[in-house]
């Protein structure tokens, strides 16, 4: 698929204001052991046209920081701190009701299991425009037509037969389809994919992907794509933000993350994605992995939350946490050694830096 | 069970793989599904037209040709007279109306009330939850007959006049008033089950409200479990409705009913005359029996788990 101005944006932070520009954001879910910090100090910003992957493991609060911008935390959770701005509206600090009427006009969101986010009692063309109706007042009919041109624009083939049918009648690649349909319905801005493909085989995968940039180039819209495979990221995104243990460790733009990430952990992420270039030339290599296990929310480390997992970790980095900082223009990364990890080179310890 | 029968033309269209339409289709794979849709259809024609079973008043009853024996099809009195010398037949066939409307009231409004507060309670839980989970319990604890007894003797002299629905009046209130408390229990639970699945959170992204989430969404998918309860509660709601009538207290003569009708029969099943008592009584178990044929053909028919 064709990344649009890709190569040609080495600014991510574009002067334009954004769409979506989350800021500060901090989620806590309160649990038997206490209060527990998911989402700390997350910030981003997505412009219209342009595509945002947050990348990181499960835990790493990427899905709660946009369930967040959505209103969907559970009851046990709660936003501590920060804004999510939507054209200058905080949407966190809006009522329910108001927040609610944001939801799906301006910003929409694709689940990750279709089959569970489609309800299965209700036929397709009912549910993509059961909002249309209940807001806009569309008549039966006009709903029937605006189902048809919904299912056409995310290519389901025989759209006018297939409005009539129940989702359990349609492949895992067309519901996932229809969910992003629905999530299109009243076109929202900005469209948060929370995973919208891991329920997916490879082949449907590439095809959703294609689909999904598609309609994002065409409207104008601003995406947020959350996943954890990089795989993914690489042919669609636009900027990256690289997400561990509730925060952004890196975000840049997508092509000079690739060639040169700026933190240890992106890199050893990088790394860790299978290859086939080695297999034909004979050095067979073992696939290299992270070390360790992600942390426990509850019992996370003490200075940089990476540091036991770590290749390049320092004294330093047990006890300091790292601001994200810029080791150079548009990027940004929050390791002490950023400027080491960004040139490739082994940190100098007890260094001068900042 | 008659509007199951007229909804669905089986095979009618292609696309007729809804839930309903599946359902539609496991029952008809059923004979005893059909024999006792058949009974009830019979017995629903019985109540809304009685005068085509008989000619008959039940409130003629010349006392000298009291307790004749069943003549057949053919006498004056197919199924003989009672006591008082009233036609048998003719007594059944204007009791269905009572027991019949008795039941739909009942069961209609017990649900209404069930499901509503089931659906609040499991949707909002926090103190509604408390409110109507304790509620639940309180009218759980209480014996229904015993507290159909004390209600009910209570307010026997009251006059309601003489109406259909006057003369199910009381009985209804009592048998609403213990009878919701299923209903809710099932809702609730579905309702905490389906609440928080993807689709419900997917229809909140849109900005659904919660009115609309829990009526589309989560209501038609917890409301299962209840469908198949609702013959049998039919079934216990006329059983019901004959023991208080048999007691004393439930429909009041000279209203006519199947439990008055059984009551004064019991009186003679010894005393030459059983057929007072065998014949309402055949009607009453063929009816709960049909309806609990039906419950359990429907609670197959829309429950997944035993389908597979």
């Amino acid at each position: 698929m064709s990344a649009p101005s890709q190569a040609a944006a080495p600014q991510p932070v574009a002067e334009e204001t954004p769409l979506l520009e989350v800021t500060d954001l901090a989620v806590e879910f309160r649990t038997a052991e206490g209060t527990v910090r998911a989402v700390d100090g997350l910030s981003y910003r997505v412009e219209a046209g342009r595509t945002l992957a947050i990348v990181g493991e499960s835990g790493s609060g990427k899905s709660v920081s946009s369930l967040a911008v959505m209103g969907l935390l559970p009851p046990t959770a709660r936003v501590t701190r920060g804004s999510a701005r939507l054209a200058g509206t905080d949407l966190l600090a809006l009522r329910p009701r108001q927040h609610r009427a944001y939801c799906g006009e301006r910003v929409a969101m694709v689940f990750q299991d279709a089959l569970a986010a489609l309800n299965p009692v209700h036929t397709v063309g009912y549910q993509l425009t059961e909002a249309l109706r209940a807001r806009r007042g569309l008549s039966r009919a006009d709903a029937r037509a605006r189902a048809i041109e919904l299912l056409d624009l995310v290519k389901v083939p025989n759209a006018r037969a297939r409005v009539k049918e129940y989702p359990h009648q349609f492949s895992g690649g067309m519901r996932q389809r229809v969910m992003i349909a629905s999530a299109l319905a009243m076109d929202p801005e900005v469209l948060i994919a929370d995973e919208p493909t891991t329920a997916l085989d490879v082949t449907v995968q590439a095809q959703v992907l294609q689909l999904l940039a598609e309609i994002q180039a065409e409207r104008r819209m601003g995406l947020v794509l959350i996943t954890h495979d990089l795989g993914v990221v690489a042919g669609v995104a636009d900027d990256v933000t690289v997400m561990y243990a509730g925060r952004a460790v890196e975000q840049a733009p997508v092509g000079p993350l690739y060639a040169a990430p700026a933190h240890p952990y992106t890199r050893a992420l990088l790394r860790s994605i299978p290859s086939t270039a080695g297999a034909d030339r004979g050095t067979r290599r073992r696939l290299p992995v992270i070390p360790g296990r992600p942390p426990s929310p509850a019992a996370r480390p003490s200075g940089c939350p990476f540091h036991p997992r770590c290749d390049v970790a320092q004294d330093l980095c047990r006890t300091e946490v790292p601001p994200l900082t810029g080791p150079a223009p548009a990027r940004l990364s929050a390791c002490h050694f950023a400027a080491d990890v960004l040139a490739n080179r082994p940190p100098e310890t007890g260094g001068t830096h900042e | 069970m008659s509007d199951a029968a007229a909804s669905a033309p089986p095979a009618a269209r292609t696309a007729a793989s809804s839930p309903v339409a599946e359902a539609w289709r496991t029952l008809r794979r059923r004979p005893d599904t059909v024999i006792a849709a058949v009974v009830l259809l019979f017995f629903a024609v019985m109540a809304a037209f009685p005068r085509l079973f008989t000619s008959t008043s039940p409130r003629t009853c010349p006392i000298r040709e009291a307790r004749t024996a069943p003549q057949g099809w053919g006498g004056d009195h197919p199924l003989g007279t009672d006591a008082l010398g009233c036609d048998v037949l003719a007594t059944l066939v204007h009791g269905v109306r009572p027991s019949l409307l008795l039941a739909v009231v009942v069961v209609g409004i017990s649900l209404l009330i069930g499901v509503t507060l089931g659906l609040l309670a499991g949707y909002y839980l926090g103190w509604v939850d408390y409110l109507v989970s304790r509620a639940v319990e309180v009218f759980l604890v209480v014996p229904l007959l015993l507290a159909a007894l004390l209600v009910l003797s209570l307010f026997k002299g009251v006059d309601l006049g003489a109406g259909t629905f006057n003369v199910i009046l009381l009985p209804a209130v009592v048998l609403i008033l213990f009878g919701w408390m299923p209903y809710a229990r099932y809702v609730r639970a579905s309702t905490l089950e389906a609440k928080n699945l993807d689709y419900v959170t997917a229809a909140r992204s849109l900005g659904a409200s919660d009115v609309r989430i829990m009526t589309r969404h989560v209501l038609p998918n917890a409301i299962g479990t209840v469908t198949a309860l609702l013959p049998t509660s039919v079934a216990g709601v006329i059983s019901a409705e004959a023991v208080l009538s048999f007691l004393g207290i439930g429909v009041r003569p000279p209203a006519t009913s199947w439990g008055i009708q059984i009551e004064q029969g019991s009186q003679w099943v010894l005393g030459g005359a059983p057929h007072i008592l065998l014949a309402p009584l055949a009607c009453l178990v063929a009816t709960v029996l049909a309806l609990v044929v039906l419950g359990d053909a429907l609670r197959d028919a829309l429950d997944p788990r035993l389908a597979a």
